[in-house]
């Protein structure tokens, strides 16, 4: 009996908690047994999985599409403005980077070996990505199948103008993946195997280009985006 | 929705400072988490700050995340809901309580994500809530997504502060005894 009002009690407190009824005393006590009781845990963790689903019905509504960027800035520092930079010149910047890079995979391999991470085939990935993210492509590429993915969440090609996608692999001149579907934000690209050998470490851009591409089988317009391609987890 | 196991990938690739995932998680939730703030705040441009910071914290606390033993949407729902009541807290603080402002009409094309995540199946909740009295379902309600306090619900439904959380509590403890069948 004192334990079901005990078991009732918590559930009301826990629940409580969720809705944010309690006092700031109250909600401070809670959550210092909170950080030690699994079980109570579990009872607000439950409590928080019915109370959302109170947002069901709520429609999404897009954000103006400016804050994106705002947020990347308040996140990620607000990159000085420039004027476009060379394609050289933005490749110029990937050495700090790469430092990361090294030190992220370090850690991803010391969680595989304990196989927290699952076991799929690698996949590539890269951020193709304007200095001041005013153009933001996402790419996976996916060595088992060939394909290369892709959807632009930020800026799109130029009025009249089309997309095309490049690799640029160590010294090598930039090889033509493709243009980019007109209309679409979502592409799919399909690699050769020869130039899918060339994808790991290599650097993807995007470049704007007259309708059907490039005339010249190299860049010819302005590059919109740049990213280093990286191992995903 | 095949996008729980992508969300839940974003986060844990944000936790290991990875951008292009982040970008992602922000194609894939925003609109949801925005229409949260909005709902909770009514007023777009303080929504639109309360997104700032709720994207702000998952960023900064996404390696906390699998700790709470909250599915992905829950947790993300739950950081838009609390930050934005948050807000509307210190509002009424700032203006004194009672000022309700006209809803806003949802407004902007949905993406395909956006409308996946619309079409989640309504939960439990909804169907358990219709057996509790109006009143009650109606507080927990207020409580969760308008953030009234205690004593705002005692003054609502003018009855002394105790005898509302004595039936309130009464109530939730009726509504997890459904919501566990």
């Amino acid at each position: 009996m004192t334990d079901d009002i005990e078991t009732h009690d918590e559930m009301a407190l826990a629940a409580e908690y969720a809705l944010g009824l309690l006092s700031p005393e109250e909600a401070a006590a809670f959550e210092s047994v909170l950080a030690v009781d699994p079980a109570l845990r579990d009872l607000y963790a439950d409590w928080a999985e019915d109370f959302a689903d109170l947002t069901d019905d709520i429609a999404p509504v897009d954000p103006h599409p400016a804050l994106e960027a705002r947020i990347h800035a308040a996140i990620f520092g607000q990159p000085a403005p420039k004027p476009k930079p060379s394609l050289i010149a933005r490749l110029g910047f990937f050495g700090p980077a790469l430092a990361g890079v090294a030190a992220a995979l370090a850690v991803l391999f010391g969680l595989n070996q304990f196989g927290v991470l699952n076991d799929d085939s690698p996949t590539f990935v890269a951020e193709i990505a304007a200095e001041d993210d005013s153009f933001v492509v996402l790419a996976s590429f996916d060595p088992d199948a060939g394909t290369l993915d892709m959807n632009r969440t930020v800026g799109g090609p130029r009025e009249g103008r089309a997309l095309e996608v490049w690799l640029i692999a160590g010294e090598n001149p930039p090889v033509s993946l493709g243009v980019w579907p007109k209309g679409q934000a979502e592409a799919t690209l399909a690699i050769a195997s020869d130039i899918a050998r060339l994808m790991d470490g290599g650097v993807l851009a995007v470049s704007d280009e007259p309708p059907g591409g490039s005339p010249a089988g190299a860049p010819t317009g302005d590059v919109l985006g740049v990213g280093k391609i990286m191992l995903s987890l | 929705m095949t996008e729980i196991l992508e969300i839940d990938d974003y986060i844990a690739k944000c936790a290991l400072g990875n951008r292009a995932a982040f970008t992602a998680l922000y194609s894939a939730t925003s609109a949801k988490l925005f229409g949260v703030c909005l709902r909770v705040l009514n007023n777009r441009e303080e929504a639109e700050d309360a997104l700032q910071d709720v994207f702000i914290k998952i960023w900064n606390n996404a390696d906390r995340y699998r700790v709470n033993g909250l599915s992905p949407m829950t947790w993300l729902i739950t950081i838009a809901r609390n930050q934005s009541i948050d807000r509307l807290r210190a509002r009424k603080a700032k203006q004194g309580a009672g000022l309700e402002e006209a809803a806003e009409l949802p407004s902007g094309a949905l993406g395909p994500e956006a409308l996946a995540l619309a079409a989640s199946e309504r939960g439990q909740i909804v169907t358990c809530m219709a057996e509790l009295d109006p009143d009650k379902s109606d507080a927990v309600r207020r409580a969760y997504l308008e953030g009234e306090t205690y004593n705002e619900l005692a003054a609502r439904y003018d009855v002394p502060l105790n005898t509302v959380r004595t039936w309130l509590r009464r109530n939730l403890i009726k509504l997890k005894e459904c919501l566990s069948r």
